[in-house]
Order: C-alpha cells, then structure tokens, then sequence
C-alpha cells in the first residue's frame, strides 16, 4: 500500500510541477503604453549566442533605441522555417520576422495576404530609403515593396586554385569564353584531382543557362510569360553542360555531393575548383591554410557564351525583414527593422559580434576573445558584416584587430562582392505573380523537380538533349503547360 | 578418449560453419564500421576529416570537438533532456499501465470502444496545425509539459502492455479478489511484478522517444533556456559554414562527436535492461 501512495503522490507533484512550467511559459504583458513587437529570428543572429541572457543585451540595445517591447523568438537555424511557418499559419504571426528564400516566400505570402505592403513606410525613411533601390527591384509585386533586406545579394562565382592553375598552365579570366573554359579546364582531366567540383543543387546549372541566354523557369520574356526549359537556348546550354561532364572537367558524382564536402574538396586540393557565394572568398583562404594546402582564389564571375551573353548565378534577395499585415504597430514595427538593419551599432551587434563585454571582450592586441559565458552558449562571431552590410564601415579603423589571414583577405572579399556586381546574371524567379493562375501555383513545384531531374539525366547522359527535352515536353502536355502560360498571359 | 565421445562434423558441415562464421562477421562488420567511423571520426583533428575522406584507422586523436559540443549550451540541453525522459517516462508509464490492466481485462464494459478509439489515433493523424492549436488553447506553449503532456501516451506501447496482460491467468487475479484485493492492489501487487519484462521494454520506448523529442520542442518552445538536447546537438550539426572569422567552419569530426553525445545516454541505459528487451516484447507481441 506504501508503494500505491507513494506512486501516486510523485504522480502528482510531476503534475504540478509540469503545470507550474507551463504557467512560467505565459508570462504577462508589460502595461507601460509602449509598443509590444514579437520578433522572430534564426540563432545565427541576434548576438550569435543560445544563452537567453546574452540574447537580452541585444534586446536591451533594440528596446533603448526603437522605445519599444521587443519579445523575441529565436529559434535554431536549421528549424527556422519550420518554425515560422507553424507561427504564421497558426495565427501566432510575428510582428517582424525574417524570411529565407524570399523570392519565392515574398510571392506567396503576399497573395496570402500576410505581409504588410512597406513600400510607403520606407519612402518615409531616411535611412531606408537611401538603400540603392535595384535592392529591392527584383522582388517588387504590382510597383510595392513588402521586404528590407539586410545585405547585398549574393550572387555565386566559380572558385579556382591558382597554385593548381599555376602548376596546370591553367589560364582564364575573370569572364573567358564558355569555349576557353571548357579547353582550359581539360588540362586538369586525369591529373587525379577533380577539375570542376559541383555540388548536389541542380539550380546552379542557372550559372552556366546565363551564358547561352537561357532560364530555367516560367518566366517574362519580351513582355510575355513562357517556359525558359522549352528553348533552343537551353538545348545549347544543357548539351554545354552536358560536355562538361563527359570530358570529365564536371565532377562524376555531382548528384551527391553536398556543399560542404564541395568546399572541402577544393580547401584540400583534391579539386580545382567549384562553384560559390562570393562572400565565402575569405573563408577559402583561411581554410585553405587550414588544410595545408594555401592558395589564393581565381574567382571566374561569368562564362560568355557563343552569343556573348552571360552572368555570375544571381540570388538576388535571398534573407529579408518583413512585417506581419495583422500588426497593431506598423510604424514601430518597421522602426525596429530599420534600427536593426540601419543603426551601425545594432547591426554588428545583432548579426555579428554581440556586446562587448558580454558576448566578447579585447585582449591586449585588441583581438577578440569570447567571454566565458559566451564561449558556453554555442557562440561564434562573425565579420561577415564588414563586407556585405549597408552600414558603412572603414576597414582601417575597426575597434577591433583582424587575424593576419582578415587583414589581407576581407579588403579582396570587398573588391570580389564590388566587382561581380558588374556581372550579375538576371533573375528571373519573382516573375510569375501567385494567384493569378491557380493551376501553375498547384504545379510549380512539379514543374521544378521535373526539370531539374531531366536536366540531371541529360548532362550525365542517360538520355540525350533531345529526348530529354522531348520527356519533358510529354511532362508539359500532361500538366496543360500551354493553358497555364494562357491564363498567365491573360 | 575426449575425441572418442564428440560428434563427428561432416565436411560439408564443417564448410557451412566456415560459411556462416564468414558471413556472420561480414554482417556484424556492415553494422560496426559506421560505429567505429564515427568513434574515431570524433577524435579525430581538422586536418585529417577534410575532404570528406571516410576513415577506417585513426589518424590522430584530439578531444577538442568533444570540448567545443561540451560548451554549446550542451550542459543546460542535457539537464532539460534529462527531466523531459524521465518526467515523461514516468508519466507515461502511470497513464499506460492502468489502461493497459484495464483494457486487459475481459468483463470491462465497452473494452472493444474503447480500444477501437485509442488505435483509431495509430491510424489518422490531424498534422502539425490542429496539434499546434490544441497547444496553444491549453496555455502549454513555451512550457516544458508541451513536450510531455500531448504525448504522454503511445497506442503502440498501450498496446503491447495490454497484450501482456491478457496473457496473466486470470485464475490468479480471481483467487486475489477472493482474498479481498481491489484492481488497484492487484496491479501494483501483482500484475505489475509479473509484468517487469514489458514494462522495461516500454520504459526505454518512452525513455528513448522523450530523449530524442525534436520537433514538438521546435513548434512549442520559445525560450531557447528550455531547449533539449536534440534541438542544440541538431543546430550544431547544421549550422552554418558561410560566416567568416571566428574559425566557424563544421566538419566532420564535430558532428561525429555530437552524435556520440547524442546517443551515449541511451546507450548506457540499453545494457541493463537489455535482458529484459527482447522477452517483454515478444510476450507481448503474440497475444491478440
């Protein structure tokens, strides 16, 4: 019977102790007049550190410079989108929140009704509105702007060795032909490295689709919608590939090969080159000399294709700020999204470093060593910021010291982000407005894994160019591809 | 004279031993060399994991991708892991055996519903949003109980411990209330100390499923203090590799070693109640 009690009073005390944690999870509202704005983010910003005091310096910062409450929920990178659209759907919107992969999000969000159209509360701003508007030009829907980005876009470029370009007579320039490209790169054939590493992500062809004029996509075209696969330029840009391949320059198991193990392969010399953001150019040099394999990096911005065309894989905004449309405090809202993407204190705090003192101190030579308490959540900072954020920075005059390996690497990081601008491709991936055709909506990503997939079978050869465009051209008829592009052109 | 008394092995037995033996360690082999890749993957440095290379004999051993996971916030996860696996299990166990004796037991009115509405939630699932909803209405959300309390019951387990009830005699329940027991005290006195096998097995079904709750800890909690132990070895495992500076690069060697932290709990439990595994759930398995 002392066994029975004894059970059933531990039942009841784990019973009031889980109800006690939940009731600690309610909280209560501040009543102080001030704003209330939910912010929602990945733990990859805000401080850069899981330790939920940390994270309230940085909230600390954002409350004494906006006035108002910030309640954050941070959680994990890898489940962020998961996590935000369990919120959003739920009905438990965020005020503010970022979005990755706006250009297909922005879209769907808006015809949903979700997001709130910024476009006059960044006319309304200084600071805002002294971003260079071709920021916000690719994700315009009907003239208005539902977005703040908080970097410049990334855009990929092709990363060569050149201690293997040296050592392989390897010779291109920053925009060489498809042809000089291809020749050029078969003098790495049969040396036992690989010569072109690729990863996984299919979409990435774009980069080589850019110099034969070629989208792959449903996209505006002379003012029209059509389909970019079903084009001569794609042939002439899948059968390029596809020779890539076959002479061996294109790494032989590239459908498996992640990004990481793509970077490692080419940190280590064991290929000569792949296919990355830009804004990685310090990380090859640092991991480069990790791996006892120090180089400098050849970056090829664009392949020019036979008819002159060509660009470097254009991302365009990939991460951004928008503001839920059922917020009671708009203009606080976008206040706090302009604080943390504008204010040149906030955002090296809240996208790279944290706080001094709490997040990190400086030793004697002014390098930065995280606090202990830090150090224990997980935290790693980053300098990301000194080459890709809209606040102005001077590099000589940081309040901190950079790694021998920074010093000489960020200042070319800046000049590589500087110069591929010049040479992006375009970007295509906003032009069909959701809502306008019910059935491409219902299909889009049909359409996509299609193309990718046959794209894959035709540069690896189990089919040629013409018989893969042809299953794909039975796949387009049995999903009414025309009347699609119809109701699109209507 | 030994030799005399043992059987004498054919020759084509003797080559199916040799066969089996060889297949059998080809076997074990296939399940061992992922384990001891990722043993020594995890011990091993920077330099000798890049690339991606699968390696097969140690080239170096360091403990420092243990120390970095070690001062992730690995500590406060792993102390909520813990309160959540056992909270829960324990919590589970008071809401399945009972049930389970219950449903087990043939005169309890309306025994055949009752079941068919418990295995009904094996087979539809409402999804993400109605669960979500459900939570939000109970006031659970960033509460540890949203990670126990809408999963303290599995029909699985209900449904083994209930089989393995069925199969006590009923005999020996009768002639316990004919010396005056209550269902309570012949649970706890008797059906419970028969039962120890079962409720082993299904001690460390809940045990293993509360340690490795990810998503309703991502859908439910807010507060990053309250997080577990799969939510902070998973972000480590994918975080990311773009940003520059501070050394932040991921290889190989760190995430080996979050999945040796990840699973060495488990695997320590495993062993004392290994004994107990199989029995409790073939006893349970066989009667309908």
């Amino acid at each position: 019977m002392k066994k029975i009690v004894f059970a059933l009073l531990s039942s009841l005390l784990l019973f009031g102790f889980g109800f006690s944690l939940a009731a600690e999870g309610k909280g209560e509202a501040k009543d102080s007049g001030q704003p209330e704005i939910v912010l929602a983010t990945a733990d990859n910003t805000y401080g850069l550190s899981t330790d939920p005091d940390l994270q309230n310096e940085i909230t600390r910062m954002i409350e004494e410079r906006t006035g108002a409450i910030i309640k954050p929920i941070i959680p994990p990178l890898a489940s962020y989108k998961d996590k935000i659209a369990t919120l959003i759907n739920s009905g438990d919107v965020p005020d503010v929140f970022v979005i990755s992969q706006a250009m297909t999000a922005i879209p769907t969000m808006v015809a949903r009704e979700q997001i709130l159209d910024l476009t006059g509360f960044i006319a309304a701003s200084p600071a805002l509105s002294s971003l260079n508007p071709s920021l916000f030009q690719d994700l315009k829907i009907d003239g208005k702007t539902y977005f703040i980005p908080y970097n410049y876009p990334k855009a990929k470029a092709i990363f060569l060795r050149k201690d293997l370009m040296a050592q392989y007579g390897v010779n291109l320039s920053e925009a060489p032909t498809t042809e000089e490209f291809a020749r050029e790169m078969k003098k790495f054939v049969g040396a036992g490295i690989v010569p072109f590493c690729f990863p996984k992500w299919v979409d990435n062809f774009q980069y080589f689709y850019n110099s034969f004029g070629a989208w792959g996509g449903v996209y505006k075209k002379d003012g029209k919608f059509i389909d970019g696969f079903q084009t001569p330029e794609m042939m002439q840009a899948l059968a390029y590939v596809r020779s890539l391949y076959q002479s061996g320059v294109l790494n032989q198991e590239f459908i498996t090969t992640e990004n990481s193990a793509m970077r490692e392969k080419t940190y280590t010399a064991k290929a000569a080159s792949d296919i990355d953001y830009v804004t990685n150019y310090v990380n090859y040099v640092q991991n480069t000399e990790n791996a006892r394999k120090p180089t400098d990096m050849h970056l090829i911005y664009e392949l020019v294709g036979p008819a002159g065309k060509g660009g470097a894989l254009n991302e365009a905004t990939q991460t951004a700020w928008v503001v839920s449309s059922r917020t009671k405090y708009p203009e606080a809202a976008v206040k706090v999204i302009e604080t943390i993407v504008m204010d040149p204190q906030i955002y090296p705090a809240f996208f790279g470093l944290g706080v001094e003192n709490a997040h990190y101190t400086l030793d004697e030579n002014r390098m930065i060593v995280p606090t202990d308490r830090a150090a224990n959540s997980g935290y790693k900072y980053t300098l990301n910021y000194l080459s890709d954020s809209f606040i102005n920075i001077d590099l000589k005059n940081l309040p901190f010291a950079l790694s021998e390996a920074m010093e000489k690497g960020l200042p070319l990081q800046k000049a590589h982000i500087d110069a591929i601008q010049g040479h992006l491709g375009p970007n295509h991936g906003a032009d069909v407005p959701v809502g306008v055709s019910m059935n491409y909506d219902r299909v889009a990503p049909t359409i996509k894994s299609t193309r990718e997939s046959i794209a894959t079978k035709i540069v690896v050869g189990s089919v040629s160019v013409q018989e893969g465009m042809d299953e794909y051209a039975n796949f387009w008829k049995s999903i009414g591809g025309d009347s699609i592009l119809q109701e699109l052109n209507k | 004279m030994s030799n005399k008394n043992q059987i004498k092995v054919s020759p084509g037995r003797r080559a199916f031993n040799i066969f089996n033996i060889i297949f059998l360690s080809l076997v074990c082999l296939v399940f061992i060399v992922p384990i001891w890749n990722v043993l020594i993957t995890s011990f091993a440095k920077d330099i000798d994991v890049m690339g991606n290379d699968y390696l097969l004999i140690p080239k170096s051993f360091t403990l420092v991708n243990y120390d970095k996971v070690l001062h992730s916030g690995y500590m406060n996860a792993f102390k909520n892991s813990i309160f959540v696996a056992v909270a829960g299990t324990f919590l589970s166990m008071f809401i399945t055996l009972p049930l389970g004796y219950a449903l087990s037991q043939k005169h309890l009115l309306g025994r055949n519903i009752f079941m068919k509405l418990i295995v009904l939630t094996m087979l539809f699932d409402a999804g993400i949003m109605p669960f979500y909803i459900v939570v939000r209405s109970l006031g659970l959300i960033n509460s540890i109980a949203s990670i126990i309390l809408p999963v303290s019951m599995s029909t699985f387990n209900l449904i083994i411990i209930k089989n393995y009830m069925s199969s006590i005699p009923e005999t020996l329940l009768e002639s316990a209330k004919l010396d005056g027991c209550n269902d309570l005290v012949i649970l706890f006195r008797i059906v419970i100390p028969l039962s120890v096998s079962v409720i082993a097995a299904v001690t460390l079904f809940y045990c293993v499923s509360y340690w490795n709750r990810y998503f309703e800890v991502i859908m439910f909690i807010n507060d990053s203090r309250k997080y577990t132990l799969q939510v902070v070895l998973r972000s480590l495992m994918f975080e990311s590799d773009e940003s520059l500076g501070g050394g932040n690069y991921v290889y190989g060697n760190l995430k080996m070693a979050v999945m040796v932290l990840g699973m060495l709990p488990v695997l320590i439990i495993y062993p004392f109640i290994q004994k107990h595994f199989v029995s409790g759930l073939m006893v349970g398995g066989i009667k309908g």
